[in-house]
């Protein structure tokens, strides 16, 4: 990907100052949040005042090396720091050429965002989406490291009649990203998205099949002494739970479907997805859904939003733990097999909750949104926050105020 | 008898003058383009999508369409995408913020009076702005791909 990356730089130095047609924007968010709980996390928000959930800031360049080809690049930074990054790490999000074959068929050759859902390509661009952020239950925190494909893609629109077009998205291309301490590469990845449009609605489906190796390296101790424990007791138990620990080369499918609606001064949003994991060995079942409804007044849009998100690691795993807690109750059986099962169960998370926000307009270009979420935790999982001491109770619920500025320039 | 032809007369004046005012006062919006561009015209959806970044070659060339905005304050502006390309002003901003930032295309540049388009497609063969109302000497140095009447 380096020698893609350096072609692409050097192609590009070679032509920048052949053309004057180049094209400089930027994007803005500067956000603030708390969370009505203490000791507990979403995001970056807790329950002070914090700007770092949804502070953001971006530039990008667009210039055409010739009439059919052109070159983008973003970079942004932000202050929610997902996967191995700092907050506010400069990021590069796209990083592509794009060859426009003909009026219908372009393909692009290097970084690009992955098209998961409606917005993953301007997940960091509150101006583009009305609410603070797009809703975490389908735009999940833990997926959010692996937003971006290094490889191309294939973009092809087929006009259907005057008011309607289908786009065909096909990519493929590499994976790679951090989640909390655990690495993920998918290579290759590739699949495709469908969406069918009109000025005032569109359907969209997209399907992704990642090839994935998983590894961690605090795992790859605790797997070692499932090895250990295999040679010492030869119980199969021990080598099936460690085995689950990583993965190799194995298949994940993600699905989504959404659509967008305006009618009139209404308007609604909704989209779902799911993951499909293999029955045995690391597998991560995760979907989620939200359901949006907004009424445009001419500056003022307020929101609501529905939905919900469910995540389970390894669920075939868990009764292996069981078993193995019961036939081997003594340490060092216990602390190794204990320490796996709250891993795993750190992971588990089933939330519902309920969004109510407005937009205002007040000024070209920029806009402010205040937002209250408020979650239900259910199955004994804290959804997607972070419990910040042990000792405590876990919340059944939270509440995450957030009041956002946002712009484009 | 004198009154009721002067009452006529009056009446015919009227109506002629308002036949004559929806001809000549009728508002039109010219989509134009440098006359050495080869397009010889557009149908409204192809207009659409030009302004919407969805057009990325003009059919039949291998030339991309360099569009060109009327201010965004301008009533203009307002009524070109709202009546002709059929989208609010408020929805074209998300629009383009989603469009602009997902790596899709460029968006068009803005130039702050309806001269300042006619300047910009007299410098580039393959520009594309509106207009409304154009002088007849405008319309002889521009190329109408376009055109759509108004209802103020």
């Amino acid at each position: 990907m380096r020698v893609l990356f350096s072609a692409l730089i050097l192609t590009v130095a070679s032509n920048c100052f052949s053309e004057q047609n180049w094209q400089f924007s930027g994007f803005g968010s500067i956000g603030v949040g708390k969370v009505n709980r203490e000791n507990f996390q979403f995001g970056e928000a807790d329950d002070n005042w914090d700007f770092d959930n949804d502070t953001r800031l971006g530039v990008q360049l667009q210039g055409n090396l010739t009439e059919q080809l052109s070159f983008t690049t973003q970079v942004s930074s932000s202050g929610l720091a997902l996967g191995g990054n700092e907050s506010y790490t400069p990021q590069v999000q796209w990083l592509f050429l794009s060859y426009q074959a003909s009026p219908n068929l372009q393909l692009r050759l290097g970084r690009v965002r992955s098209s998961h859902y409606i917005y993953s390509g301007t997940r960091d661009v509150g101006y583009s989406y009305p609410w603070a952020r797009p809703p975490i239950d389908v735009y999940a925190y833990l997926l959010q490291p692996l937003g971006n494909i290094d490889g191309g893609d294939l973009l092809y629109t087929l006009d259907l009649s005057d008011e309607l077009e289908l786009d065909l998205q096909l990519f493929a291309g590499e994976v790679e990203g951090e989640i909390r301490d655990v690495t993920v590469d998918a290579s290759p990845t590739y699949g495709t998205s469908l969406t069918l449009r009109s000025l005032n609605w569109l359907l969209r489906y997209s399907f992704h099949v990642e090839h994935t190796n998983i590894s961690s390296e605090s795992l790859k101790e605790v797997e070692s002494y499932y090895k250990d424990f295999t040679a010492l007791t030869g119980d199969p138990i021990f080598e099936a739970i460690g085995s689950s620990l990583s993965a190799a080369g194995t298949n994940y499918q993600y699905h989504a479907i959404g659509g967008q609606w305006d009618i009139e001064q209404w308007g609604v949003i909704a989209e779902k997805y799911w993951i499909l994991s293999p029955d045995s060995g690391f597998a991560n079942d995760s979907d989620g859904w939200y359901l949006s409804l907004l009424y445009h007044f001419e500056k003022l849009t307020p929101y609501g939003v529905l939905s919900a998100y469910d995540n389970t690691l390894n669920k075939s795993t868990l009764p292996l733990i069981d078993e193995a807690l019961a036939n081997y109750p003594v340490p060092p059986f216990t602390t190794v097999l204990e320490g796996t099962r709250d891993s795993i169960q750190s992971f588990k998370a089933k939330e519902r909750s309920i969004t109510l926000g407005i937009r205002y307009d007040f000024m070209p270009n920029t806009c402010i949104k205040f937002e209250a979420q408020r979650f239900n935790f259910l199955a004994g999982s804290t959804g997607q926050g972070f419990p910040l001491n042990d000792e405590r109770a876990p919340p059944d619920s939270a509440t995450l105020f957030t009041v956002v500025m946002d712009v484009v320039f | 008898m004198g009154q009721l032809i002067r009452s006529t007369s009056l009446q015919l004046i009227i109506g002629l003058s308002v036949m004559l005012c929806a001809g000549l006062c009728r508002a039109d919006i010219f989509v134009v383009t440098n006359q050495d561009n080869p397009v010889q015209q557009l149908t409204t959806k192809e207009v659409r999508k030009v302004f919407l970044g969805r057009l990325h070659l003009y059919p039949g060339t291998e030339h991309e369409p360099v569009a060109i905005d009327q201010s965004q304050t301008s009533d203009l502006y307002r009524t070109f995408y709202e009546k002709i390309i059929g989208i609010s002003l408020p929805k074209l901003k998300r629009y383009r913020a989603y469009y602009l930032f997902s790596g899709k295309g460029k968006i068009p540049s803005e130039v702050t009076s309806q001269q300042a388009v006619v300047d910009a497609v007299l410098r580039s063969t393959y520009a594309i702005g509106y207009l409304k109302n154009p002088g007849k000497n405008t319309l002889q140095q521009v190329k109408v791909l376009y055109r759509s009447p108004l209802e103020d």
